[in-house]
């Protein structure tokens, strides 16, 4: 612009100007070009894949519309909508809250315990699979198992065992009781959370130099506690930054297991999260716009849990 | 310490005496409610009389009647009835409820055959039923069905579709006259029925039960006695050798007769198989899993180049039976040459093997065939598992009547810490257990003593003997191994099915001279390699979700495409398109595409699935037709303008007689109606006849019945009433509410559907009513119907379809000791009873983005008919098993299926009062804010008013926004138009 207009009120400055102007950017390309180009293809997966679902999301949460007919645009009704009068939001806002912070560092946690306790076993591998087993088979699936555990009829194993063991006399109704289904949910996902971010525990006990131990050892520490402590947790950072962000985002992002235990809608919204919620607008009410929306603040709010995970792990060196 | 222990068990007996007391009361309080009402009382007659097999039993086999004696009459009707069928004239017999007779004379007591020459009038293609009476009794239960079999051909040659697979010809039935004994309809004995007639004049009658048919003269014939194989041979001492070349062979899948339409061509990619299949898919077999069940038969035509004694190898392959032979009665032109092939046994074999019959020693029986054409047939007879069948269905009654009077004893949830003494309380239970024990080893040495491998089976009944062995030591631990004795029934009672199950595959059947020494063959390793390899390469590149289509041919020309989407298993795909090509395509030019896609891609919200018919509008690859679209998906549709507004159709009207009128209700919206009803469920009450009778109990006609006479005996007996819904989905619930609230005179919506009507005083007491089951009356929320009701502990529930199957399929030992009602009602000021119930669809529906909206509305037709539905049911039947009827929503085609005649009369009833929920703008919400009022109800405490009240606020903001929201996308669309 700057140059353009230079052009027009210096005429004997023209060809110095553009020169420049060209020089400018053939700098520019001829020092980062090829960076840029190495950039490319991840930078079109990214747009294509990322930005554009994201911004489409966002746009189409302005609009009504029901999947066939052509959107209307009606501004800013939906998310009026969602945070003045969609009591359902608030459950399920509150259920994947609850849900996030209860699973979510349990999880993680229990990830890495496990990873640390098998790392130091014999058959290392074997256990490391039996734990990894449950989070690669279908979610669905694996819903569909423990679904004749919590079965509701005196029949269901849990109830069954219970009852025989008297701890009680009516049967649970696991996935009709609006009391339970959270709970059980929660336990279904933890027992299913032991997943990449496992994995990449168990990798990084591999990774840290043994010398930093035998250094340790000879600075004074004693027990396994304080190698765990003072070495190995410092030395995992990159990997508990991973397992904290894919645990957060699985958290955020419940609903196969949810839907399979408690159905959808769950009984009194129980079972809701935002998910559920999401599609229960999309795919139950056809409400595109509206699901979108709640896309987008679904999508707010891993962003940012995500960003404050990465202050927290992030490492300062 | 000790104090407080004494206490503890003080009051422990005190506690349990209380419930003994309670229990005693109980009787007192069921005899009080039976003086309360003089018609209470056993309502129901349990099945009674005896088995054929302990008729026979009763006659030595000295007590055969003379020979030669064989003597036919004609039935006593006027002959000027009678009918000229071509090949010879008889008396139509078209109607139900009437029956003809004969008067037939013996000259001697002894057992005889009877045997009928009808003709099979076209019905609807089931076998034909008659019910016999010897001087007006009937001398055992399975003469109440006779089977007279129709026999089936292929309709023209095989033909070749687009993927060069061979496609099988439709099936036609053979319309002579045929000659056929009394014999049982599962198959089940090894010959025609022994009737023991004393010497002079008896009345024969047969009774209508299913089924036209034309009839001749009846045969009564001296109980036959075959030949054994070596008098055979010594009857045809004359024969002349034949030479070694001598052979002649006819290929399987070249059947002429089959008793059924089910039965036909298959293929086998076995490479030994001829003719082989290479890369397609060849119909070169014949038989498989359909032919399973008794009494099926195929027969073969062959001509003998020379007459003289043949072996007769038999290419075959029968892998199913897990170690167990499978058995075949062998005709030749319609007798059985020696006693031995009245069974023959064919050995277990996961391979294909060319198998001669013979005796145990390995020699071949031959066979003397004159010059000229014969007819081999083969018909499926249980063979050595009979004996086991026969004991194990004996034992399945028993088991069974153990474990209803244990459970009437303790319960449904027995007390685990107490001492029922069923040892004392139940006579001979001890004894019956040892019984079992002893009489299961006896059906394993049967089985034993057949078996190549050591059959699974075999190994389950070790294991309940183990288990019933352990109760015998410690007969105080039976309460707590009910699941145990469970286990036991449901053994004994399936077990005799699967034994009598018996598939064949048959590559050829061949005569070769006795001289001829023969060898079996395999396909060598190397080939079986390379030919599995292959089929795997193919996968690849063949469409597997596209079904193929017929090649064209000269004679039909296609004039349209039309693409259907089905959101149903792959067998039901297939089968459809079959027909469509034999049936439909020709008679209208218009080629059929059938696409399947998964269950629940039609549905609104499933289990999370997602809908695909509305994301493919979304990309303009959409089908025409949709078919399995579930009952609340089309009014959804239509709101969103994706579906065709069916009644502007000019025959729609017609179409629609073909459905209960109730059915149109939820599929309207806005004066249009958005779809045609497929199959259709219905609500009914099941109940046990034995348990009742026990508990001496009427079915409940109303529910001031069942309330006030069934739950509290019911209750104090340990038993519950069904009456649960299945979780996790939100629609059940409507399968419990619409009854109450329409019997109450209750609508779900304002008259304009623009708002909730749950909020008038019907629909809280219908509501209240509901909740009360649970608050009130205990029932158990969720629970598995069919073992509870199986078992005993459930004896009474209301289910529907699916139940239904189940149980009649897969508990056979129940067998005419249950039955099912009409919904328990409302007794209305005029007597009568409402009893308004519901049952869910699915439906077709037709794109109204699509460009042959008059082809897909004729293939609907076609496809919504009573003939083809009827005919699909069958083979859907055929490929599947009865576990997989089809509920056909076309009342005459559903009424065409084999149901129980007293059940029959049930759904008829039934459906005069069907009604389903309508359809409104957001009335998705009604269901759902119906189940979460009910939960607060039920497992929350909550006042059912509040609870109610709650949930129509809700429903009515939902209705308010999405009217809003429709309201203002119209606005939006005028202002565009101008």
């Amino acid at each position: 612009m700057i140059s353009e207009s230079g052009l027009n009120r210096n005429m004997s400055n023209e060809t110095a100007s553009l020169d420049r102007y060209r020089s400018k950017t053939i700098y520019f390309f001829k020092r980062y070009g090829k960076g840029y180009l190495f950039l490319l293809p991840f930078a079109i997966l990214f747009v294509v894949f990322v930005i554009t679902p994201v911004v489409l999301a966002l746009s189409l949460s302005f609009t009504n519309y029901n999947i066939v007919q052509n959107p209307i645009w009606v501004g800013l009704e939906n998310f009026r909508y969602m945070i003045l009068e969609d009591d359902v939001f608030l459950i399920a806002l509150k259920n994947t809250l609850v849900f996030a912070f209860i699973t979510g560092p349990i999880g993680f946690m229990a990830s890495f315990i496990f990873a640390w306790f098998i790392d130091q076993l014999v058959f290392r591998k074997v256990f490391a699979l039996a734990f990894y087993a449950p989070s690669i088979t279908s979610a669905v699936a694996m819903s569909v198992v423990w679904g004749a555990f919590f079965s509701g009829d005196r029949m269901g194993q849990i109830n069954y065992f219970l009852m025989r063991i008297g701890a009680i006399s009516e049967p649970i109704l696991w996935n009709l009781d609006p009391t339970k289904i959270m709970p059980m949910i929660m336990f279904v996902s933890i027992w299913m959370s032991m997943g990449t971010g496992f994995l990449v525990f168990l990798a990084g006990f591999q990774n840290i130099p043994k010398p930093l131990y035998e250094a340790a050892a000879i600075d004074g520490v004693r027990t396994r506690f304080q190698e765990l402590i003072y070495i190995t947790i410092p030395c995992m950072r990159p990997q508990l930054l991973f397992g904290a962000i894919s645990t957060i985002t699985v958290s955020f992002s419940v609903f196969d297991h949810a839907v399979t235990l408690a159905g959808l809608p769950s009984p009194n919204y129980a079972g809701h999260t935002i998910v559920t919620h999401l599609y229960d607008y999309a795919f139950i009410r056809f409400d595109m716009g509206y699901a979108s929306g709640i896309a987008f603040v679904l999508f707010i709010m891993t962003f940012s849990l995500g960003r404050i995970s990465m202050k927290v792990f992030a490492s300062n060196d | 310490m000790k104090f407080l222990k004494n206490c503890t068990v003080i009051l422990f007996i005190i506690i349990q005496s209380g419930t003994l007391l309670y229990s005693e009361d109980g009787l007192l309080l069921r005899d009080k409610y039976l003086s309360d009402d003089e018609n209470s009382g056993p309502g129901e007659t349990v099945l009674s009389g005896r088995l054929y097999s302990d008729v026979l039993r009763t006659f030595s086999a000295g007590e055969f009647a003379e020979p030669g004696e064989t003597r036919s009459y004609s039935p006593l009707a006027d002959s000027d009835d009678s009918v000229d069928f071509g090949d010879g004239t008889g008396f139509p017999w078209e109607d139900g409820g009437s029956s003809f007779d004969w008067i037939i004379s013996v000259g001697h007591d002894g057992l005889y055959n009877l045997s009928l020459e009808y003709f099979p009038l076209s019905g609807n293609g089931m076998t034909i039923q008659r019910k016999l009476l010897i001087d007006g009794k009937s001398p055992f239960i399975e003469a109440e069905n006779i089977p007279f079999y129709r026999m089936w051909r292929d309709d023209g040659p095989v033909k070749v579709n687009t993927f060069g697979d061979e496609v099988r010809p439709g099936q036609v039935e053979v319309a002579r006259w045929q000659k056929s004994r009394f014999t049982d309809i599962n198959g089940l004995y090894p010959g025609p029925f022994s009737f023991y007639l004393t010497e002079g004049s008896h009345r024969i009658t047969l009774q209508y039960v299913d089924q036209p048919m034309a009839i001749g003269d009846l045969t009564v014939s001296p109980a036959e006695i075959l030949p054994t194989y070596d008098s055979y041979r010594d009857l045809y001492s004359f024969a002349e050798p034949v030479g070694i070349d001598a052979e002649v062979r006819v290929q399987g899948e070249d059947a002429r007769l089959r008793s059924d339409s089910i039965l036909r061509r298959e293929n086998s990619f076995d490479p030994s198989v001829e003719p082989f299949s290479g890369g397609k898919s060849l119909l070169n077999i014949i038989g498989g899993w359909r032919w399973r069940s008794g009494n099926q038969s195929i027969s073969w035509k062959i001509m003998i180049p020379q007459a003289g004694f043949y072996q007769m190898p038999i290419r075959l392959q029968a892998p199913f039976g897990e170690g167990l032979p499978v058995h075949r009665q062998i005709l030749i032109d319609g007798e059985i040459p020696f006693e031995e092939f009245r069974e023959y046994s064919f050995p277990f074999g996961l391979g294909w093997t060319t198998h001669i019959p013979g005796d145990s020693k390995g020699n071949p029986y031959l066979i003397y065939l004159d010059k000229g054409e014969h007819t081999i047939a083969l018909v499926n007879k249980p063979g050595t598992q009979r004996d086991a069948v026969l004991i194990l269905k004996d034992l399945s009654l028993r088991i069974s009547e153990l474990n209803k009077q244990i459970i009437m004893i303790t319960g449904g949830n027995p007390d685990l810490n107490f001492d029922y003494e069923l040892e004392k309380k139940i006579p001979g239970l001890l004894g019956e257990f040892t019984h079992i024990v002893v009489e299961l080893e006896r059906v394993k040495e049967i089985l034993l003593a057949v078996s190549t491998s050591r059959s699974p089976i075999i190994s389950s009944y070790t294991m309940k003997q183990e288990q019933l062995r352990d109760l015998l030591e410690k007969p105080y631990l039976i309460p707590r191994r009910l699941g145990d004795l469970i286990d036991v029934q449901m053994l004994l009672s399936d077990s005799p099915l699967w034994l009598q199950e018996q598939p064949l595959n048959i590559d050829y059947l061949s005569f070769v001279s006795p001289e001829r020494h023969l060898k079996d063959y395999k396909a060598g390793l190397f080939r079986r390699i390379y030919v599995s390899f292959m089929n795997f390469f193919r996968s690849f590149y063949k469409e597997y979700d596209q079904v193929a289509g017929m090649e064209e041919e000269g004679d039909v020309e296609i004039n349209t495409y039309i693409n259907v989407w089905v959101a149903r298993g792959k067998e039901w795909g297939e089968i459809m398109k079959q027909m469509a090509d034999e049936l439909f395509t020709p008679a209208t030019g218009i080629g059929v595409n059938v696409n399947v896609v998964p269950m629940d891609s039609f549905a609104i919200g499933g289990s999370g699935g997602v809908n695909s018919l509305l994301l493919s509008l979304v990309s303009g690859k959409y089908p025409d037709v949709a078919l399995g679209v579930p009952q609340e998906a089309p009014v959804e549709y239509a709101i969103r303008g994706a579906v065709t507004d069916l009644s502007q159709f000019s025959d729609f009207e017609e179409v629609m007689e073909r459905f209960l009128p109730g059915t149109t209700m939820p599929l309207t919206y806005d004066n249009g109606v958005y779809a045609i009803p497929e199959t259709m469920d219905f609500t009914v009450m099941f109940y046990r006849k034995d348990i009742l009778n026990e508990l001496n109990l009427r079915v409940p006609s109303t529910r001031e019945d069942l309330f006030r006479k069934v739950l509290p005996v019911l209750a104090q007996n340990g038993m519950s009433f069904y009456y649960a819904m299945r979780p996790n989905d939100v629609n059940e619930i409507a399968r419990l509410y619409t009854p109450l609230l329409y019997q109450g005179d209750g609508e779900y919506y304002s008259e304009d559907l623009m708002s909730s009507g749950l909020d008038s005083d019907m629909a809280y007491q219908a509501f209240r009513e509901m909740t009360r089951f649970f608050t009130v009356y205990n029932c158990e929320i969720q629970a598995d119907f069919y073992n509870r009701f199986r078992i005993g502990e459930m004896p009474i529930g209301i289910s529907s379809f699916a139940d239904y199957m189940k149980i009649l399929v897969a508990a056979p030992e129940l067998f005419g000791r249950w039955g099912i009602a009409p919904y328990p009602g409302v007794l209305q000021e005029d007597g009568s009873v409402d009893r308004t119930a519901g049952g869910k669809l699915s439906t077709a529906v037709i794109i109204d983005d699509s460009s042959k909206k008059d082809a897909a509305w004729e293939f609907i037709k076609w496809w919504t008919g009573a003939d083809v539905q009827s005919l699909y049911g069958r083979e859907i039947e055929a490929v599947i098993g009865t576990e997989a009827r089809w509920n056909s929503a076309n009342i005459e085609a559903f009424s065409r299926l084999p149901w129980p005649e007293e059940d029959k009369n049930v759904f008829e009833e039934q459906w005069q009062w069907y009604a389903e929920q309508p359809m409104a703008l957001g009335g998705y919400f009604t269901n759902r804010h119906l189940r979460n009022a009910w939960s607060s109800v039920v497992m929350g405490d909550m006042d059912p008013r509040d609870a109610l009240e709650k949930a129509v606020d809700d429903i009515n903001t939902e209705m308010n926004n999405k009217q809003f929201e429709q309201n203002r996308r119209k606005e939006v669309l005028e202002l565009k138009s101008h």
